[in-house]
């Protein structure tokens, strides 16, 4: 294998894993953009969105109609979750917030265990096994699914946001919460809907990096800090830049999984995240916005 | 809706406030009796010690006063794969056990705990072990580190303990610090290591990759390979880490690929090695690939599916005891504690709870020819020869606390979709 | 104020007592130990937290810093472990200062963010520093703590010294509040932008109390290497950082008995659940702890958010929006 095509088999690995780091970014940043609260357990959607669908997919039912129950499911856990937890606690402190998410994230792990035990599960690749060659480098199908799906998610998301009633009510909660309270939306009902939504691409990212990696109930917590990291490379609040964020993630992990050493991967990131909140605060393609430092 | 209302009207009162401290001190007082009752645990009836929580505890038929074993495993967190079957079979031997009269007309009590795959929880279950049960021996640890941390107390105290995790420091540290009281049913990686080299040299394959999860048990596995390595004449054309969550290895491999293997070793378990087995045949990597006996476990077929054939490891010959010659020694042992653990269980026992058993009946053995005496059954399970167990045929000896050879493992591999016994 | 001291008064008397109450038990008092061990770096966490409302999710970085200076200064080079401690608390402070020159120019969860980042990379750091930290596979063989000739060898003795120094950091800590240097800091928890302008050094304020928890922490982690005498990385990694801030939450800042306090539910809550649990659903396993617990804390914090001794979060870390 030549320099170029290792390069390449790197950077799609890097797009692969960037993908899925940057569904559940883009989870975190709805739920920033809406409500003000940093879900730290964003990545245990991903992992319930995963197990669910292996549970469906070995009942018997349909493999698409088992992924798409899946993330139902997830959304629907997702507003419960905010009706029962973050509802109750409104105007609580960030860190109390912080600590409610902590506490369910948590709770969802030991729920995990509990009906899926600890061992890792297989999960059937969207749609076949193969992979192909491209240039010297390999690529498995599911990775050009997941890195589709991230577009795709972005796109319907912005199509969401301005075509749809709902859509644009989360706009002004996110633009000036009190004017849109004036004209008649309901913050609180935008909050459930955020959080749905948010579960339900956290279960999408779930889904689709199972058949790749496993599912088991400790996926999600490494998940979500990474789609953490991306989501603040991007500044938190804006989401095509926590994709690019995401997916810059990735890519310099595999990088340094390629050429330096698999050991030194989660600290890169983290020393990433480190800079960019030394250096650059509000994201790394952020114009001006807010006090942060 | 109506009922949310009610919930927020109730919420805002005092009333919620009082409700979460009543929540909390019926857990803490649960808590406090708990701990209590088992504090003062002096001599005590069965009937009074199973009104004492803090644990399982299994109530004996039998009469007489009983024999306190204590045991912890990670029957949860982490390591459950591994530490649930060794609680499942110890308390399936305890049963069988006290329905066959116990020891001498005396029953065996079992007090287990689960120390959740957490170093924290594994030396406070000790310490209640040793402290407040009064046990006479312990047997436990599913991880290495949680053995290891564990051992400083047993030895102070001067408890037979045997140890059914794998590292060979728990018998013979490197910094040599006392190990008189403790005994271990695993093989070390020192043993397994051995194994594959002994494969490797016999396939002659000479220049490997060596690629191993970055965690306890990938680290000890490398350890052991650079110092065995040599004697064989084996030599890593390359040497990679890989994360225990990796989801993507082919970036490690493609360097590893450079370097032009011969084979490559995996060492890792399940869920890693399946992704980094996938990973190898998705590159067209078409060469030997030789894991760890961390693998043995039918999921590892499952997660990496077509990718899982022709891979080789060594394993104990439990996971194989069906297709085991009848000349193995072995063999009746093997294929009754299969029996009687599917019987309950429902599922095929695995390597780590054949540990456990022979943790367990080597004990046992030791009680039933000395007594209770602690340092008896210590120089009971050091003389302990010829016991042929789950694991291996124990020879144990003042010099080898583990008492297995690299005999105790077969080689075997993935065939059709199932696990394949290929040579002693 | 006085009703505090009372406080104190009363824990350090039942303190005193135990060991003597349960003079057969050490499960007991190991159980007291791992409270103090914890209730020590949750004071320290407290200060920064509780009293100058900055949150940090990588304090088990210093714990580490404590424990493995501890450990590596007393078992490969035979240091005193009073020497090694000291040291280690030097190591830790040396870290905090780079750390909090840095990261405590930031505000809000952005501190949060860079500590949990600061703390993944520490974690990296023990895992790889074969070397010194013996990797994964752990460091054993730490000798228990000794002053001179003395060792503090068995449990009741751990519990003398361990209990010692909480409650020495207890009286510190209470000291340092109300010292100027304290008074800076209790401004800094309401409005950084106040106490500024009545002539508080903020950054400098910021420093002196990220150092200080950093202090607490590395000293708990040289008492616990010399205590358990086997350490690994697992334990300094995040979740045992967000643990300490359960801990620090539950506990709360209305008085510096908190972070004891907290560690104490959490250690006795934890024992608790295991003794419980399996009473009431005989196939659970530890996953219920884990279950119950997440729900607890959800719980608390909706519903007592200010925790045990009356916690008031600062306005400062109050959400920009106001959605609800």
């Amino acid at each position: 294998m030549d320099a170029f095509s290792q390069l390449l088999q790197l950077l799609f690995a890097g797009l692969t894993v960037g993908s899925i780091y940057a569904l559940i970014a883009l989870g975190f940043v709805l739920t920033y953009n809406v409500t003000g609260i940093l879900n730290l357990a964003q990545g245990e959607f991903a992992m319930l969105g995963a197990l669910i669908a292996v549970s469906l997919v070995a009942s018997g039912i349909p493999y698409g109609l088992a992924l798409v129950g899946a993330i139902a499911a997830v959304s629907l856990i997702g507003g419960l979750f905010e009706r029962l937890a973050l509802a109750p606690a409104r105007g609580a402190s960030t860190a109390t917030y912080l600590l409610i998410t902590i506490g369910f994230s948590f709770a969802m792990r030991g729920l995990a265990i509990f009906v899926w035990g600890t061992q890792p599960y297989a999960l059937p690749p969207f749609t076949s096994d193969r992979s192909f060659s491209l240039l010297g480098a390999v690529i498995q199908t599911q990775s050009l699914w997941a890195v589709a799906l991230s577009v795709l998610a972005f796109g319907a998301l912005e199509g969401a946001f301005n075509r749809t009633y709902a859509g644009k009510a989360m706009q002004a909660c996110v633009i000036n919460p009190v004017a849109a309270r004036l004209v008649g939306i309901d913050p609180k009902r935008m909050a459930l809907y955020t959080l749905a939504a948010s579960a339900g691409l956290g279960a999408l990212a779930g889904v689709t990096v199972a058949p790749i990696s496993g599912a088991s109930y400790g996926m999600g917590l490494m998940l979500g800090l990474k789609a953490f990291v991306a989501a603040v490379i991007g500044g938190l609040t804006n989401a095509p830049a926590a994709i690019a964020g995401a997916y810059l993630i990735g890519i310099t992990e595999a990088l340094v999984e390629g050429y330096l050493s698999s050991s030194y991967k989660d600290a890169v990131s983290f020393l990433f995240l480190l800079i960019i909140l030394l250096y650059r605060p509000t994201g790394l393609f952020a114009r001006a916005e807010g006090k942060r430092v | 809706m109506r009922l949310w209302k009610a919930w927020n009207t109730f919420g805002r009162s005092r009333l919620r406030l009082w409700a979460l401290g009543a929540l909390v001190a019926m857990v803490a007082l649960g808590g406090c009796g708990g701990g209590q009752s088992a504090n003062t645990a002096k001599p005590q009836t069965p009937a009074e010690k199973s009104e004492s929580p803090g644990a399982a505890v299994e109530k004996p038929p039998a009469a007489g006063e009983p024999i306190k074993i204590g045991a912890f495993f990670s029957a949860s967190g982490g390591a459950a794969p591994l530490g649930k079957p060794e609680l499942d079979t110890v308390r399936m031997l305890v049963d069988e056990l006290n329905q066959k009269g116990g020891i001498g007309g005396r029953p065996v009590e079992l007090i287990a705990y689960d120390d959740k795959s957490d170093q924290n929880e594994a030396v406070l279950a000790v310490k209640k072990l040793i402290e407040s049960d009064k046990v006479a021996a312990i047997v436990g640890g599913t991880i290495s580190g949680n053995s290891l941390a564990v051992i400083p107390q047993v030895e102070k105290a001067g408890v037979p303990y045997l140890s059914v995790a794998a590292s060979r420091q728990v018998v013979r540290p490197d910094d040599g610090s006392p190990r008189k009281w403790t005994f271990k049913t695993a093989q070390g990686d020192d043993i397994v290591i051995d194994k594959v080299l002994e494969f490797l040299k016999e396939q002659n394959l000479t220049k490997i990759a060596w690629l191993n999860v970055a965690n306890a048990y990938g680290s000890s596995g490398r350890a052991e390979f650079e110092r065995l390595a040599p004697n064989y004449g084996i030599e890593a054309v390359a040497k990679e880490e890989f994360e225990a969550t990796v989801n993507d290895a082919k970036a490690m491999l493609t360097r590893v690929k450079k370097a032009n293997p011969q084979a490559i070793v995996v060492w890792g378990t399940v869920q890693e090695s399946a992704v980094v087995t996938k990973n190898i045949r998705e590159l067209g990597f078409d060469v030997p690939v030789i894991e760890s006996h961390g693998i043995g476990n039918p999921q590892f077929i499952q997660l990496a599916g077509e990718a899982a054939e022709n891979v080789v490891f060594p394993i104990g010959r439990i996971v194989v005891a069906d297709q085991l010659p009848d000349s193995d020694p072995q063999k009746a042992t093997l294929l009754e504690y299969k029996k009687a653990y599917e019987a309950k269980y429902g599922t095929a026992p695995s390597t780590f709870g054949g540990h456990a058993w022979d943790a367990f009946q080597i004990l046992i053995a030791a009680i039933e020819k000395v007594g209770t005496d602690p340092g008896a059954i210590r120089d009971a399970i050091e003389g302990t020869k010829n016991f042929v167990g789950i694991t291996g045929v124990f020879n144990f000896s003042p010099d080898d606390h583990t008492g297995l050879t690299k005999d105790s493992l077969v080689i075997a591999r993935v065939k059709n979709g199932a696990f394949e016994f290929v040579h002693p | 104020m006085a009703s505090r001291r009372w406080t104190i008064a009363v824990a350090v008397f039942g303190l005193v007592a135990i060991p003597f109450i349960f003079t057969d038990n050490n499960y007991v008092l190991s159980l007291m130990i791992l409270i103090g061990l914890f209730g020590l770096m949750a004071t320290g966490l407290l200060l920064l937290m509780g009293y100058a409302g900055q949150v940090s999710l990588g304090h088990a970085a210093f714990f580490g810093l404590g424990a493995y200076t501890s450990a590596y200064l007393t078992t490969r080079l035979g240091w005193s472990p009073a020497a090694a401690l000291l040291i280690g608390i030097v190591v830790s402070l040396a870290v905090a200062f780079v750390i909090g020159l840095a990261a405590l120019r930031l505000r809000e969860h952005y501190l949060a963010l860079a500590t949990l980042g600061f703390g993944v990379i520490m974690y990296t750091i023990f895992k790889n520093a074969k070397a010194i930290t013996g990797g994964l596979d752990g460091f054993f063989g730490v000798p228990p703590f000794s002053i001179g000739s003395f060792v503090f060898a068995d449990e009741r003795a751990s519990y003398a010294l361990v209990w010692g120094a909480v409650v020495l950091g207890l009286w510190f800590a209470a000291n340092v509040l109300h010292s100027r240097a304290g008074r800076a800091i209790r401004a800094l928890h309401d409005s950084e932008f106040a106490a500024e302008a009545l002539g508080v050094n903020v950054f400098r304020a910021k420093l002196d109390v990220f150092l200080l928890s950093a202090a607490y922490a590395s000293v708990a982690g040289s008492l616990y290497a010399h205590y358990v005498g086997f350490i690994n990385p697992q334990l300094f990694d995040l979740v045992t950082s967000i643990t300490l801030v359960a801990m620090v939450i539950i506990g709360g800042n209305r008085a510096i008995i908190g972070g004891v306090l907290g560690a104490g539910v959490y250690v006795v809550l934890g024992e608790g659940l295991k003794a419980v649990v399996p009473k009431l659903i005989p196939t659970a396993g530890g996953e219920f702890e884990l279950l119950f617990f997440g729900l607890l804390i959800i719980v608390i914090m909706i519903f007592k958010p200010e925790g045990l001794t009356g916690f008031r979060w600062p306005t400062a870390l109050r959400p920009g929006r106001e959605a609800r």
